[in-house]
């Protein structure tokens, strides 16, 4: 019984949330798009996911036996960037290819020599994405850094599941 | 919600956690019993960190239920591992929402505490999910 009453307390968090967000959004009377620091935030994570992106991208392409390992890994990568990137509006005209956005400025990394090196450096890869999260959400509005620490901790998932022996 | 509020809800989804990896570890045996074992000692620490963040805000500390009624039966090791998903699932949930009204070290100490319980929950699944606390899908 008294696991239904911290259910419920549960899903009231969750409601007060939905709330508080509303409130936000509602009560802010349309701001220029660069004065909300969400902005910088939201462009530091996209062009962080992007290079992670492209590192999977490599590897699986340098790794074929890697590849099915790596796949459900990088699709969930490829999500997290349509979640933190800033909304078009206030970003620039880039094509909406998840892959795309972000490579200009992301210059393509070499692939790891062998699949044991492959996986180490994308363990090191998403271990510091997920920290590097855990900074950038500290200045973040409550809605930003809620979706920023899910991503850090889909970030931490992946570097363990990376490091575990095949 | 005030930050001791966030605090308690916190505090009282790691007493359920703790009560259910008691269950869990009773189910399991070999490397699964040590790694429910380490989860319980983290969340047992987890607690009394909270303890300590409340009585520094001059809060009474929610106490633990004298038991809490399980989402299902567990009988076998497969429903203790099932069990051991849903706790680390529920906590990454309470974690997530802390994180979005806590500020500063508070906020830091909730997003690495989301880190954890998604990577344990991700351990017993044996597989991730995009948005750990947040549910499967963030538009």
């Amino acid at each position: 019984m008294k696991d239904a009453g911290l259910s419920r307390r549960w899903v009231l968090t969750a409601g007060g949330l939905l709330a508080a967000s509303a409130c936000t959004r509602g009560g802010r009377p349309t701001p220029a798009p660069r004065l909300d620091p969400d902005v910088a935030i939201r462009r530091a994570a996209a062009a962080d996911v992007s290079a992670l992106l492209a590192l999977y991208a490599v590897n699986s392409q340098a790794h074929p036996g890697l590849a099915s390992r790596l796949a459900p890994l990088a699709a969930e990568t490829t999500a997290h960037l349509a979640a933190v990137r800033p909304p078009a509006a206030t970003s620039t005209a880039t094509p909406a290819t998840p892959t795309a956005t972000g490579s200009a400025s992301v210059s393509s990394p070499p692939p790891a020599p062998t699949v044991t090196e492959a996986l180490t450096t994308l363990a090191a890869a998403e271990r510091q994405a997920a920290a590097r999260r855990a900074a950038q959400l500290t200045a973040a509005s409550p809605a930003l850094a809620r979706l920023l620490a899910a991503v850090g901790a889909s970030e931490a998932t992946h570097a363990m599941l990376l490091s575990e022996r095949a | 919600m005030t930050e001791v509020d966030v605090l308690q809800t916190a505090l009282a989804g790691e007493h359920a956690a703790i009560y259910g990896y008691g269950v869990v570890g009773a189910h399991l045996s070999g490397q699964a019993r040590a790694r429910a074992r380490a989860a319980y000692d983290v969340h047992r620490a987890r607690r009394e960190r909270l303890t300590a963040l409340l009585a520094q805000r001059n809060a009474t500390p929610v106490p633990a239920a004298a038991a809490y009624a399980l989402p299902r039966p567990v009988v076998t090791a497969e429903d203790a591992a099932v069990l051991a998903i849903d706790l680390e699932e529920r906590l990454a949930a309470v974690w997530v929402d802390a994180v979005g009204l806590l500020r500063g070290e508070l906020r830091l100490f909730a997003a690495r505490t989301v880190q954890d319980a998604a990577v344990r929950a991700a351990t017993w699944r044996g597989g991730s999910v995009p948005f750990p606390g947040l549910g499967p899908t963030v538009s």
